[in-house]
């Protein structure tokens, strides 16, 4: 149950980085036309200030990819936990069962942890929290990231 | 407007590292080899586990892979041991007496290919 979470939440992710590529290119500068208007008077173009004039979609975007990534993280972790107890030391059939179902000269090592288990799923988690670190990092500050300034 | 090269970079990695971890996650999903039991067959000392050099078969689990217990029949003609692992499949993963790890009073038998002991099962589960 965790290791599916765990998926789908990552793809979510993926899906949303996509989409943090694509409408990064929304721009800081401050907008020629303004919404507000002077009640009574004519309308003005006033310089707005960059911080309440940017699109707050990014940060909403980034927010969200950061979550799932470390819960997605978090529930892998988990399930190679979980894991590990119920297809080692839970599993069965268990040597003596396998022993006494066969011929007499069968000898039957413990279950074992082997690939997946170690080094995908491991892989796995560790790129999902370097990604949520890099995310975190250029997204942090965008002013100065963005416009490289 | 011009993308910038730090900008383009920065988005280039994170996309990167998703993809990877994305991947992995599948690999680790779709793959059966989480543990592995060796079979071994030293009939004369079946026991001394300095003997288990070359595994005879092996059998893998994952929590959505299974396979039964070996049996182990020794050709005449040439005297050798032929190890056969039966009802190695993936099961789905969620389903009454559908899944990898299936209780007793799920496939109503005793003992069959997916019977697991009820700790097992809900470990497996998660």
């Amino acid at each position: 149950m965790f290791i599916t979470l765990g998926l789908v939440l990552v793809l979510v992710l993926l899906l949303v980085s996509f989409i943090i590529g694509s409408s990064t290119g929304i721009p800081v500068s401050p907008p020629k036309t303004q919404k507000e208007d002077l009640p009574g008077g004519p309308e003005q173009q006033r310089p707005q200030p960059q911080v309440s004039r940017r699109s707050s979609l990014p940060d909403v975007i980034s927010f969200l990819v950061q979550c799932s990534l470390y819960t997605g993280a978090l529930l892998q972790v988990f399930a190679q936990f979980f894991g590990i107890l119920g297809l080692t030391i839970n599993a069965t059939p268990t040597p003596s069962e396998a022993r006494a179902n066969s011929l007499d000269g069968l000898g039957v090592s413990e279950w074992i942890m082997d690939k997946a288990l170690t080094r995908y799923a491991t892989v796995g988690w560790t790129m999902a929290l370097a990604c949520a670190v890099a995310t975190n990092l250029c997204y942090r500050a965008p002013k100065r990231v963005l416009t490289g300034s | 407007m011009a993308l910038r090269p730090r900008f383009v970079l920065a988005n280039l990695t994170i996309i990167i590292l998703a993809i990877l971890a994305t991947v992995f996650v599948f690999l680790t999903l779709t793959s059966k080899e989480w543990s592995v039991q060796k079979y071994f067959y030293n009939p004369s000392a079946p026991g001394d586990e300095f003997t288990y050099v070359t595994p005879l078969c092996v059998a893998h689990r994952s929590p959505f892979y299974r396979c039964g217990i070996p049996t182990i029949e020794i050709d005449d003609g040439t005297d050798q041991p032929n190890c056969t692992i039966p009802n190695c499949q993936f099961y789905r993963p969620y389903g009454w007496n559908r899944t990898s790890c299936s209780l007793q009073v799920e496939t109503h038998q005793l003992s069959g290919p997916t019977n697991g002991v009820e700790q097992e099962c809900q470990e497996g589960q998660s």
